[in-house]
Parts: C-alpha cells; structure tokens; sequence
C-alpha cells in the first residue's frame, strides 16, 4: 500500500501532505505564542510592581537576531541549491544554517548564565538590591537558613533523603541521641509482636546506612515501616466496627417506610445511633484494639550549625540569636537557636522605584517618600560597602538634577511652564551597574580632569556594549586577588551585608524574581527548544539526505521546504520576541 | 477476505497490535483504551457517590476491595471517603471522562477508524505520527493516573486545577516532580502533543486523501465534523498548553504567573513575587475549556448523523446545513470561553458579550440537533441496535442543550453557578448525550471491525436500564441544584441539615432535597450493573456474534461498507471513485432502496469522467 | 512556487534583498529604542515606542513570511489554513486584551503605574 501525495501535488488543491501539515502545525504555533504573548500583556499591564523596562543587555539579542536572519537566508539558499540540484551547495548552506543555530544557542547560554548567577534581595521597604552573592566553600552561593540546632524532629511518613543527608553531613560528629522511647509492632500474621527499637537517650549513629541496626536512618526506616503497618491495623479496626456499628443499627429499627414520615430527620437519628455504636464497639474491642502509633520521631542534637537552602522550608525567627525552628518541606522540624543568614553581595545595582510606587499607592508626599529612600541609606550601617552606596547616591542625586535640567533646557516647557520632558523612574531612583563604575572612576579621580559630577563625565566612563555584553562585568570591575577575594579598594560595585530579617523577598533573576523574567524565560526558554528542534530536523536531511537526494533529489527538496519552512516561523518568532523583551 | 496482495509477509506482533500503523488498528487500541478509562472513571464516580449518599458509613466491601490495606490506610478514614481524597477522585473523574475517555473514544477511535474508510483512502497521510499520537495519549492517561500510588496522591484541584489552589497542591512534597499535580501537568502536555499530532493528521487526510469524486459536498457528515473537530483541537489546544507549561513553571521554579501579590497561607506569607493572576488561567484553560465541549460533542453527533439515514432509509434532511451549522458552531465555539467566568469579576461589558455570544452559538447546535430530529419525519425506521441508541441521543442532548441555556444568562449564573444544577446540565450533554451517540456508534461499526453483529439481547440489557438509570441520576441534580446544593460537597449536604423545627432556611431545603442522594446513587450503582451487559457483548460478539452476510450489514451508503470486512491493509480492493452524495436513499429512479456513493452509474461515460462531469451532477 | 532554474535563480537574488533589508530593520528597531534623538514620543519608553518597535517587527515578519516562507504565491488551501488560523490567534490576543480590559471597571482594576 501507497499513501498518495507524499511527494507529489493532488491536483484539486495543488498541496502534497506534508505542506499541508506543515502549514497546519504552524498554524498551532500561532495559537501557542499567541497565548504566551496574551499572557505578556496580561502580566505587564497587571503588573503591580515596577515592571523591569529595558533591562536586558541588548547586543546578544541583536546578535542573535542577526545570527537569525542570516540563517533564515541560508535556509532557502539550502532549498534553491537543492532545486537547481547542487548538493554541494546544499551542504554549505544547511552547514552555516546549522553553525548559525549553535551560535544561538550559545549566546542564549551565556544570557541564562548571567541571569542564574545574579541575585536580587529585596529588603522590607520594597528597595531591590541587586548583585553577586559571595560562594561559599562549595562553590554555591552563600544563602542559607542557619539554624544551630538541639532537637530534630522527623515524619517518618515523609522524610525526604536529600534532606537528611544534607543535615547529617552537617552534624558531623556533634552527639545525637534519642529523645524518646520507641516502641515497635510487628505484624506476623494476626499475632502482635512489640520490641522495643530505641531507647531514649540512646546515642544514635548518623553515618551508617539503614542496614545498620541501631543508626539513625536505621530508627527510621524501621519505625516507618511500623507506623504504616500499624496504621493499616488500626483503620482496619475502626473500618470493621463502624460496619458492625451501621449493621447494628439497621437491624434494630423497625420499618423504616411505615414508622417515619421525615426521612431526613430519620436519616440523621441513625447516623447519631451509629456513631454512639461505633464507640462502643471501638471501646469493646470487638475487632481488636487500636494501637498507639506515633508518626514522629525526635532526636536531641549537641548544638550543630545546619545550613539549610531557603527553597527548602521555612524559618519562624529570622534574627540570628533568636530561638527559633525551621520546618523544612519534608515536615522535618530543626530546632534551635538562629544562626547568621544574612546575604552577602557585591551590589551593583540599587532600585527603589517599587518603593517608590508603593509610596505612591498609599499617597505619600514626594518628601515622604524620599525620606524614606535616605533612611534606607542612613540605616545600612557602617561598613566600607556601605559608605560607598551613600556616596553613589549622593552622586546619583546630583547627576539626576544636572539631567533634569538638560532634559528641560534640551526640550523646553509648554504653554503651562510644565517641562515638555521630564526623567523617568528609572532614572531617578536607580543606580545601575554602568553609573557605578562611572561614579567610581570619578570618586577615585581617575581622570585629573574629570573628577566632578557632569552628565559628560559619567557618560565617559560608562562601559559599552562589549564590556558589559551580559550584564554587570564583575570580573573587569571588581577585580580579585589571588584567593578570589574582591579587593574593597578598587571595587565599583561595593560589598554590603543584609539580615535576613530585612529581607521581605529574595531570589536570583530566575522566573521567581518577578513575572518579567519568568515570561522572559519561558517565551525564550520555549523558543530555544524550537531553535534546537528544527535545527535537528535540518540537521537529518544535511548528514542523512544524501540517500534520499540520489533517489528522488525532489522529495529531499520538499522535505527541506517543509522543514524550512518551521525555520522561518521560528525566525519570526524571534523578530518580535527580541524587540518586545529587549527594547520595550 | 482481507488479503493485501502487495504485502505478503506478516507483520510481526509487535508491529501489528502494538505499535500498529494501520489507521484501523490504532482505531481499535484508541478505543480499549478509553472504554478502560471511561470504567475507571466511572468506579471513581461511584465511591464519590457512596460518599455523597451516606457520608457516615464505610464504602461497602463490594467497592472498597480493589485498594490495599495501606492504601485504604492513607486516604479512608474507617472506610469513609474525607474530603481530601474525595476531591481526589473528583479531580481524576473530571481528568479522566473528558481527556482520557470520551475525547479519544469519539475522535481518536470513531474518527480513526472511520474517517479514512469514508474518504475511501488507503490510511492516514501519516500513518506513523497516528501510531506516536496513540502512545503520546497512552502514556499521559498512565502518568495522571500513576500518580494514585505516590505519597501525594493524584491531582485534587479539580479538573479545571484552577490556581491558586492547585499551585499550592501538594507543595509540601520536597521532590515537586513526584506529585500528583505535577504529574497531571506532564500528563497533560503528553495529551496535547498527541491530540496536535492526530489533528494535524486528520485535517490532512480529509483534506488530500479524499478519493476520486469525492468534492466536498459529497463528504459525509461525519467527515465534516472530524474536520471541525480537527481543527478545534488544532487551534484551542496550544492556549491550555500555555497554560500548564506556566503552571508547570510556577509549581517547579517557583514563578507567580497565576499568584497575586500578598498570598497568605496557613504558614505564613507565602514565597513568591506575586504580580500574577488566577484569572489568567482562567482565560487560557477555558479557551480550550469550551471548545472541549465541541470537541466531546461532534463525533458523537456524527455517529448519530450516519446512523440515522441508514435506519431511516431516507436522506440526512438538510445536509448542507447541517455543514454549514457545524462550521458556524466550530467558529463560534472559540469566541464563547468566559461564560464560564461570569463570577470571577470579569466587567459587565466583557460578561455581555460573552452571553450574546453564547447564546447565539445555540442556533447552529439547534440547526444540527432539529435536522436529524427532522431526519426522522417519514422514514421507515429500523429499530436495530444503533438507531435505538441514537434515537434516545436525540431527547437526551435536548435536555442537556436546553439545561444550559439559563447558565449563558449571566444574571441566572449567579444563583446556579457552581450548583449541582450545572453538574446535571453537562452530564445530560455528556452522558446521556454524547456517550450514548457513541455507544450507537459502537453498536453500528462493529459488524465492520469484527465481521459479527453484537448481540441484540444483550444490547437491550444495556439500553433500557441504562436509558432510565442515567435520567434517575441526573434529573434529580437539575433540581437539587435550583435548591442551591454545592457541586463540591463531599458530604452530599450532611452538614447542612437543620433541625425539626429549625429557622435555619437553607438547611431546611437541604432537609428537602438531601433524600435524592440516595436515589441517585443508588441509580449510579445499577447503572453500573446495566454495562455488564455490554462488556460481555463486546467482547463475545467477536467470537460468537451472527455473521454478517456482506460487506454492507446496514445497507448503508457511504465508502466505508464498500470495505472488505475487516478491511485489510490499504482498506480497498478496487479503485475507489465517488459518484454521489452520501445520503441516497429510497431514490425513487433506483431499484434498491440504497445508492452507494461508490457505485457506478450506469449512463456513465468515459468522456463525462475526464471532464469531471459525473452523471449524477446532471439529475 | 518557481520551479524552472531561471525562476530560482532570480528567487535567490530577491531573497539576499530581503536578508539585507531584515539586516537594516533590525538596526533601525534598536536605533529608534537606544538613540535619545530617535525616542518618539514621551521621554523614555511609551505606547508611541511600543507602536514604532511593534510595526518595525510586522513589517519584519511579514517580509519573511511572504517572501521566505512564499506566501505571496501559495495554494488557496494553505491561505486557509494559515490565514483563517491567524485571525483566530488574533482574536485570541484581542479577545484576552478584551476580557480583561473591560471598558466600564478597568480603571479601578489596573494597579498605580510607575514607569
């Protein structure tokens, strides 16, 4: 059997199948960025926070754009050759096609990177700070929930692994003992066996795996194996007696039909009748007695520090000093006294318009609310990083009067006296990375010549495209010495600690930072899988289509139309993808 | 009778049941595996039912022994359905009636197997993209229902999984893949990769396999709405998929596309941006949401629109429009969404349009549902199996159409929304609706799967029973729900009676109307003991069921019955040429009371068939 | 779609055309965003911005869709399929744009904007 129309046209509609299906799926892909794009503006007009504006560094996606482009050109410069029947041309084209997709890629690894390694730390008045988080010895950045902690207690049901490998590596070798008796059931049969499996105070070993008798994983495995079974025990029991409780009940009532004219309230006796039943018959123990089972097994730690991920549970008491518990998702619960969690960042980028906007909704005056802005600064205290944020402000200040001016001189006012041109937001309340390596040059006199504040001057020494081609370029200005260690001398982008307790939210400029970025990495994410998609389609016919050219030359040339053809639709994708995240 | 002369090899096992190309074997396993899942998700219904009806009491032994002692352990409480894992089993009989039965019985088996046959071509254009589009659906249906066996438990938002409660569901769970939410997610976006694949499929081979003759007007009915069908999934499937890509985002990253700013949970604030919108999701799912409807309902009317010529010997009665009526519903099924939304505070403006909207897409489901009733008027009806079940269609989706005429009405929709009234309306659409359309369709082709009729007795063991059980189910709901019973009640209302004698209004209505749980569960029960019937037919029919004594048992008109019987590899033995429309019946020029398409007139020169001119088109 | 070798030949000339004009669209949509004398318009970036970068971007798409991807002489079916699934899409964002942009409650829903 033939399936018609794989190569050639029907005639009525002039199409082979794969055109028409190729068109079809295309179709669907409108739908899909279609909604993906109607989620965009959803997301931006509802946005309740200061929606990020030209954030993105805009060369890669230009490149990228252009790596686009070029490769849609080359794609059916690919197909022509084929139909002029020039393999060897084909070959080049799909090539630089296929070269151009990798480069893509590339680019878009670097952007993520860049992304994934900078963290935001939004402080409790709604100031974002932004920066390099230091690492710590695991070249992992520094951000944990320090707990130092005298009791654990665990859910047998649910303890999670990762998590008790992560504690107990911690723990290392402080003592942990038992904080109680446990007692388990083993079912052999319908006969009860109960041993003792730990007793309290007993040292526990926290190393071994859970084939050792008396280790910690050992307890548990053991004791969960024993809650489950005894809960299976016990509503088995309760099953069987609110059955037998039910059959009671029904059969010491009359006719129901002739004796009750409100079925309701009939209904509603013998539900009370059954429920008296079933306590009796529990209470009697007709089917056995219900066992005492606990899900909980508690340890008493000698005062550990445990580090544990944010993402992993949830802090009561953030101020380190204070007792407090940690409950981690896995229900496991680590008590003890609150360690130092604070975030430690070079900072290059301070943003206080969320502040600003939420002062706004709450109509404070202007003066309020920068008073609050000077507050923040006042109240950073008093190290070196510190004193030089405060003095980027106060450089920011005065450069954002000298813009102002230049706006109104450059614009003028209309018939109101009200400036035809005004700065926008983001430029009155937040430094970005490029003016602080323009207000360090100038602090540390740089340059003899330029070492006040003018919008020449910090226009001189922001750093282009290049140096900055993913974003804040720690490794040009905030040089290190040999251990790594950024030099605090030299550093644009100062070192500043935060306390965990001033901290409302915190994330790295992942899809949890804010919606901008999630839509970003999920448009663009999505995008990418179709780049590395088609790329593979065309990839086939390039390494394996030989076979096919020197049979039918046609076919082939239709395949790569039809695979083209995605191509292109990912192109354009991309054409309002770039504009839309990069430049508005 | 199936010899394909160009194959003379078998092809192995594995290729021949299982991983199958052949548009009618994928037809076949399509259709196991949603009768499979449909009897899941009607066990899940009944202990729902159990639950609602005596809220008290244990799930009898009858129904309760299929679970483990552990299993009972975690999610019964001394044998009683709670909460929780009622909304479970809510959530997964939603999931699995919509996604994983009727959608994939109606297009993915009907249409599979029919479709081809009907354009009169040798398969699918892409006989292997049908194969991947089976296991795609396959393996989403095993990983939403795998997810029982976790420590989560299955999806319970739900199955619409509105956030933010189900972005919140199972997010105790330190691994977020291994939850029954996630799962759901993953084997959602499995099921939209293949529902793509087989729309793309479908709308190209109706569109360049049709054969010789075959123009457009001549196409059954039922291959207009498969196309339709096709296209409603190709177009309003992507949304939803946006849709659970970013749920899927939120639940594993951490993101806030459908969380608002200030969440506070029983724990505290919770940890994320905020700046999203439940609303949303709202938009994105029930952009698929409705036309899901159409796609529930059309090849269940397209069954219903071939049966019944063939049972009345007398042409569709208003062919063309009935097609234009389908092509209306298909257009307007997609611009009608937010009247699932009138209480989530959309504007009045935007809840205006959408009631105008919905309202006017009841014209062309009229159009379609008059024009078979019209298709009656007249005709010598032939009781047979199929044409029984598709005449009870006919009252059944009356119902359900007119029941939800109210709901489109925003005004109404605020007392009825979220009531049982709503449950009884879409359930008349569904169950007694679209599933008996299908069940007609079951009983009409299998004499052309299997070359045996199914079993007469037996069929009319299943029907009457189930006719009157499925009404005694969902009527009393129309009612419970005008008394304004909530459609989420685990409890069925228990905690809502009042006292003898209490002033408390609401719980006195509920004392009024709390007795129906019982009948209708009990409905639900015997309802179940009338499938038994029909389980036993289709599997013994196969091998004991009367032979049929040619290739067209009905002696229907349309291409499929011009097939060997089964149809073999390639489905035709001759060259297929369509020389008329699909519905000639009783023509009063024909000697037989049936003229099939695929029968050569006998005026018929060869000079009028190179021009393109078929005898036919001079009459 | 050309066939003969001719016709292709001059169908590649065209597409280098077209390349080289996506090339300078491209430069003018960043130009017109970065340069401060090109900022139409408020100060800073607004729907006079969104609308230029918007239309730069169609022109762009519709330059490869017809050319690239030969839209400008397919078959009646594919402007069917393509075209009638297009408005669909953009029923789809206008629709959205509608349902949550209601004319009558949308100043009290939409948040205090800062830019």
């Amino acid at each position: 059997m033939e399936i018609p129309y794989i190569v050639n046209a029907r005639k009525d509609t002039g199409l082979n199948n794969s055109k028409i299906a190729i068109w079809l799926f295309l179709a669907s892909e409108v739908m899909l960025f279609g909604g993906l794009f109607s989620s965009y503006i959803f997301l931006r007009i509802f946005a309740d926070y200061p929606w990020p504006e030209r954030v993105l560094p805009v060369l890669p996606g230009l490149l990228n754009t252009f790596i686009l482009i070029a490769s849609s050109v080359t794609v059916v410069f690919a197909w022509a050759s084929l139909k002029l029947r020039n393999w060897k041309a084909f070959k080049g084209y799909m090539s630089f096609t296929l070269v151009c997709a990798a480069i893509f890629m590339v680019f878009k690894g670097f952007e993520y990177s860049a992304k994934l390694g900078h963290q935001n730390v939004q402080t409790t008045d709604f100031t974002n700070v932004e920066g390099h988080v230091h690492y710590d010895d695991n070249d992992k950045a520094d951000n944990y929930y320090s707990v130092v902690t005298n009791e654990i207690l665990f859910d047998l049901t649910s303890y999670y692994d990762q998590y008790l490998n992560r504690i107990t590596k911690q723990i290392g070798d402080k003592k942990v003992t038992s904080a109680m008796d446990v007692v388990i059931n083993d079912f052999d049969g319908d006969k009860l066996i109960q041993k003792p499996l730990v007793a309290k105070d007993t040292v526990l070993d926290i190393v071994a795996d859970d084939g050792e008798e008396g280790s910690l994983r050992y307890i548990l495995a053991e004791a969960k194996d024993s809650y489950i079974e005894t809960r299976a025990h016990n509503e088995q029991v309760r099953e069987s007696a609110l059955r037998q409780a039910w059959k009671n009940v029904r059969s010491n009532e009359g006719n129901r039909f002739t004796a009750v004219t409100d079925l309701t309230q009939y209904d509603q006796a013998q539900k009370d009748a059954a429920n008296e039943e079933y306590g009796r018959i529990v209470e009697a123990g007709d089917f056995g007695s219900i066992l005492k089972n606990s899900g909980l097994f508690k340890v008493a730690v000698d005062n550990a520090k445990i580090d544990i991920k944010p993402s992993w549970g949830r802090m009561s008491e953030k101020k380190e000093g204070a007792k407090t518990g940690v409950s981690l998702l896995d229900q496991t619960v680590l008590a003890g006294v609150a360690g130092d969690s604070s975030i430690v960042l070079n900072v290059d980028a301070i943003d206080h318009r969320h502040l600003v906007m939420k002062g706004r909704e709450r109509e404070y005056s202007q003066d309020k609310i920068n008073a609050m802005i000077e507050d923040w600064y006042a109240n950073l205290g008093d190290s070196q990083g510190a004193d030089q944020l405060r003095q980027y402000w106060g450089m920011h200040k005065e450069w954002r009067e000298l813009w102002t001016a230049k706006l109104l001189k450059d614009y003028g006012t209309d018939e109101d006296g009200k400036a035809n041109r005004v700065p926008i937001d983001i430029e009155l309340y937040r430094i970005t990375w490029k003016q602080m390596v323009s207000y360090k040059a100038i602090m540390d006199g740089k340059d003899e010549e330029r070492n006040t504040v003018t919008l020449d001057n910090v226009k001189h020494f922001e750093p282009g495209m290049i140096a900055g081609f993913t974003g804040a370029n720690h490794s040009k200005f905030n040089p290190t010495d040999d251990d790594h260690n950024v030099i605090a001398a030299t550093a644009s982008f100062p070192e500043l600690k935060v306390a965990r307790e001033d901290i409302r939210f915190e994330s790295v400029f992942s899809p949890k930072m804010n919606n901008y970025y999630a839509i970003y990495f999920t448009i663009t994410g999505l995008h990418g899988l179709h780049v590395i998609g088609g790329a593979l389609v065309l990839g086939y016919y390039l390494f394996f289509g030989r076979k096919m050219y020197e049979e039918n030359p046609e076919w082939l040339a239709n395949r790569v139309e039809v695979a083209g053809l995605f191509w292109h639709f990912v192109d354009l994708v991309w054409i309002f993808v770039f504009p839309i995240f990069y430049l508005m | 009778m199936s010899a394909d002369h160009h194959d003379h090899h078998d092809p192995p096992f594995w290729q021949k049941y299982i991983f199958s190309t052949d548009h009618k074997m994928i037809g076949i396993q399509y259709g196991i595996t949603a009768l499979l899942f449909l009897l899941f998700g009607f066990f899940l219904m009944m202990m729902m039912r159990w639950s609602i009806a005596y809220p008290q009491e244990p799930v009898p032994t009858w129904m309760s022994w299929v679970f483990t002692d552990e299993w009972k352990a975690r999610w019964l409480t001394a044998g009683k359905v709670e909460g929780e894992t009622y909304n479970m089993f809510g959530a997964m009989h939603g999931t699995i009636m919509v996604f994983l039965g009727v959608v994939p019985l109606g297009f993915g088996a009907f249409g599979n197997y029919v479709t081809p046959l009907q354009i009169g071509a040798p398969d699918m254009a892409f006989p292997k993209l049908n194969c991947a589009s089976y296991w795609l659906y396959a393996l989403g249906g095993i990983l939403m229902c795998a997810s029982f066996f976790m420590e989560s438990g299955a999806a319970k938002s739900g199955w619409t999984n509105y956030p933010p409660l189900s972005s919140f569901a199972d997010s105790q769970h330190p691994n977020q893949f291994f939850t029954g939410q996630t799962q759901w997610l993953l084997g959602l976006v499995l099921l939209i990769s293949s529902s793509l694949l087989g729309s793309v499929n479908f709308i190209t081979t109706i569109i360049n396999l049709r054969a010789k003759g075959m123009t457009w007007m001549r196409l059954p009915f039922f291959v207009w709405a498969m196309l339709v069908t096709g296209f409603l999934l190709l177009l309003a499937f992507p949304p939803l998929e946006v849709a659970g890509i970013m749920q899927l985002v939120d639940r594993t990253v951490g993101s806030s596309f459908f969380q608002p700013s200030g969440l506070i949970t029983d724990s505290g604030a919770a940890d994320y941006a905020g700046g999203g919108s439940p609303l949303l999701f709202q938009h994105l799912f029930w952009f698929l949401g409705h036309p899901e409807v159409y796609v529930l309902l059309l090849p269940s009317i397209a069954c219903v629109a071939e049966i019944i010529p063939a049972n009345t010997r007398k042409p569709l009665w208003g062919y063309k429009s009935m097609v234009y009526a389908v092509l209306v519903l298909g257009f307007l099924s997609f611009i009608v969404w937010a009247h699932h939304m009138y209480l989530t505070g959309m504007g009045s403006s935007v809840s205006t349009f959408f009631q105008t909207t919905t309202v006017l897409i009841s014209v062309p489901s009229v159009v379609l549902i008059t024009s078979l009733l019209i298709s009656l008027w007249g005709g010598s009806i032939r009781f047979t199996m199929p044409m029984i079940w598709a005449c009870a269609f006919l009252p059944m989706f009356g119902i359900g159409g007119l029941t939800g005429l109210p709901l489109a009405f925003n005004l109404v929709d605020l007392h009825l929304h979220d009531t049982y009234y709503v449950i009884g309306h879409f359930h008349y659409v569904v169950a007694p609706g679209i599933l008996f359309g299908l069940f007609a369709g079951i009983y009409y082709w299998y004499p052309k799967m299997f070359g045996r009729f199914m079993n007469n007795t037996l069929g009319h063991l299943h029907f009457w029973p189930s006719l009157i059980f499925i009404n005694l189910v969902f009527f009393p709901m129309l009612l419970q729900g005008m008394a304004g019973f909530h459609r989420r009640w685990y409890n069925g209302g228990d905690g809502y009676i009042a006292a003898e004698g209490s002033s408390d209004v609401f719980g006195n209505v509920v004392n009024e109307y709390i007795g129906l749980n019982q009948l209708m569960s009990w409905s639900v029960f015997l309802l179940a003991l009338a499938q038994i019937p029909f389980i036993i037919n289709l599997f013994t029919a196969w091998k004991t069921g009367k032979k049929v004594e040619n290739d067209n048992p009905w002696d229907a008109t349309t291409l499929e019955w011009a097939t060997p019987t089964p149809p073999g590899h390639g489905n035709f033995e001759f060259d297929v040429a369509v020389y008329r429309g699909p519905y000639e019946y009783s023509r009063p020029d024909c000697d037989e009371d049936f003229y099939p398409q695929w029968h050569e007139p006998k005026e018929q020169t060869s000079s009028d068939l190179d021009a393109g001119v078929l005898p036919d088109d001079k009459h | 779609m050309a066939d003969s070798p001719e016709e292709i030949k001059k169908a590649v000339k065209l597409y280098t055309i077209i390349g080289l004009v996506l090339f300078v669209c491209t430069g003018l949509t960043v130009a017109v965003a970065t340069i401060p004398a090109l900022d139409f318009g408020a100060h800073g970036f607004d729907m006079a911005d969104a609308i230029i970068g918007l239309a730069i971007a169609s022109f762009k798409a519709s330059l490869v869709a017809f050319i690239f991807m030969h839209l400008n002489h397919e078959k009646k079916m594919v402007y069917w399929i393509f075209f009638g699934s297009l408005a669909f899409g953009v029923a789809l964002i206008l629709l959205f744009a509608f349902g949550f942009l209601d004319p009558i409650t949308f100043d009290e829903m939409l948040p205090k904007k800062v830019s």
